[in-house]
């Protein structure tokens, strides 16, 4: 029986290293982890309550991009605030949190300018939406590091950090 | 004879895009079921999704997916037919996905160098040399296989012909498929358009099958 099983072992041992040389002629990449669907249910699943914080994340999205040094709304941005806008109208107890970000490149400053002048944009878009000025504020961030996406001297990262997230907040901080 | 414009559609999606199976009137009325209604999007009409239809392992859903990729990585995981934007927290996105011949044919990191809405579709030269009937180039519309979306994979600056793109096949969402890269439902892939920045990295999970 012990035997058999190491038997087996070895078997599967070569079986994979042949596959493993088959895909080696197929692609020369950094090898990736390998497929499984390693994922559980989160939250609440399909049954996501209509209303709820998960509703807005999943069936809405909270961020919208920009492009390098502008807090200019484009075509996408704007069907994504169509959609928080829409939302919002159905759900008018929760009060926004408009938190603009810029990426890592410029100063601190020029970031943190950069940032307010993207939530602004948001707040003021969602305004002209009808979502009443009363219940949105705007927050920058700047290129804060603890408030980065992820860090690294490339366009998948700076993409990423030039956003704006919309956070529903039951009290407005004062 | 000239082709109508909806029978070269037929051809080019039955030929190019879906699994290869003869289809009856009893099969045309089950599609029909996977439709509900219609969306106007950017000048054009997709028909709705009737996800009463679609399996609810194939519908969008937050889910906890242990991953060292940074937030707005896509994670295409062929094999088991999902796709996950990455999420803080362990958590994603998942939708479910159909993988043509394309979508099985590499793997490993790139990024989404282009997008399009209501992308055009060109038939590879070899496709054309097997099927000589098929149209050199289709405008998108919603006709278009390709569907109201598709985002372009890059590698080094370098097309990598790889596509993540919509679909007007419901019923091929959780399959393999005989063409095509990576299909998701018409809502998905606008879902995910709007989520994806050009420059968001993309990980094709190995396959060992």
């Amino acid at each position: 029986m012990g035997r058999s099983k190491r038997e087996l072992g070895t078997a599967t041992r070569l079986i994979a290293l042949a596959l493993s040389l088959a895909l080696a002629g197929c692609a020369s990449e950094l090898a990736p982890p390998k497929s499984a669907a390693n994922d559980t249910a989160a939250g609440a699943g399909l049954d996501v309550p209509p209303g709820s914080n998960e509703d807005f994340i999943v069936n809405v999205g909270r961020r919208v991009f920009f492009t390098e040094n502008s807090a200019a709304l484009d075509d996408t941005a704007k069907a994504t605030l169509d959609n928080q806008a829409a939302w919002l109208s159905n759900y008018p107890a929760y009060k926004v949190k408009v938190e603009g970000f810029a990426d890592e490149k410029g100063s601190t400053q020029f970031n943190m300018q950069l940032g307010m002048k993207r939530a602004e944009a948001v707040a003021a878009y969602l305004v002209s939406k009808g979502v009443p000025a009363a219940r949105l504020k705007a927050k920058s961030f700047g290129n804060a590091p603890n408030r980065k996406v992820k860090a690294c001297d490339d366009i998948s990262c700076w993409s990423q950090n030039r956003r704006a997230v919309t956070v529903l907040v039951t009290d407005v901080e004062t | 004879m000239s082709l109508t414009r909806r029978a070269i559609v037929k051809l080019a999606s039955a030929a190019v895009l879906s699994a290869p199976i003869a289809k009856g009137f009893a099969q045309e009325d089950d599609e029909e079921a996977y439709f509900a209604g219609t969306v106007q999007d950017n000048g054009y009409v997709y028909r709705r999704t009737n996800m009463d239809r679609i399996d609810p392992i194939w519908r969008k859903q937050l889910v906890n997916y242990v991953h060292n990729e940074q937030p707005g990585t896509i994670v295409v995981d062929t094999k088991a037919h999902f796709l996950y934007v990455a999420f803080e927290n362990n958590t994603a996105l998942r939708y479910g996905v159909g993988v043509g011949k394309e979508g099985f044919k590499w793997y490993g990191r790139a990024q989404v160098e282009r997008k399009a809405i209501w992308p055009g579709w060109t038939p590879p030269p070899e496709m054309l040399a097997r099927r000589p009937d098929l149209p050199h180039h289709m405008n998108g519309g919603p006709d278009n296989p390709l569907g109201p979306r598709a985002m372009y994979l890059y590698r080094d600056g370098h097309d990598l012909d790889y596509r993540l793109h919509g679909t007007v096949e419901p019923w091929s969402i959780g399959s393999d498929v005989s063409s095509g890269c990576i299909r998701l439902l018409p809502e998905h892939v606008i879902d995910l358009f709007q989520r994806t920045p050009v420059g968001t990295k993309v990980l094709v999970l190995e396959h060992l099958a």
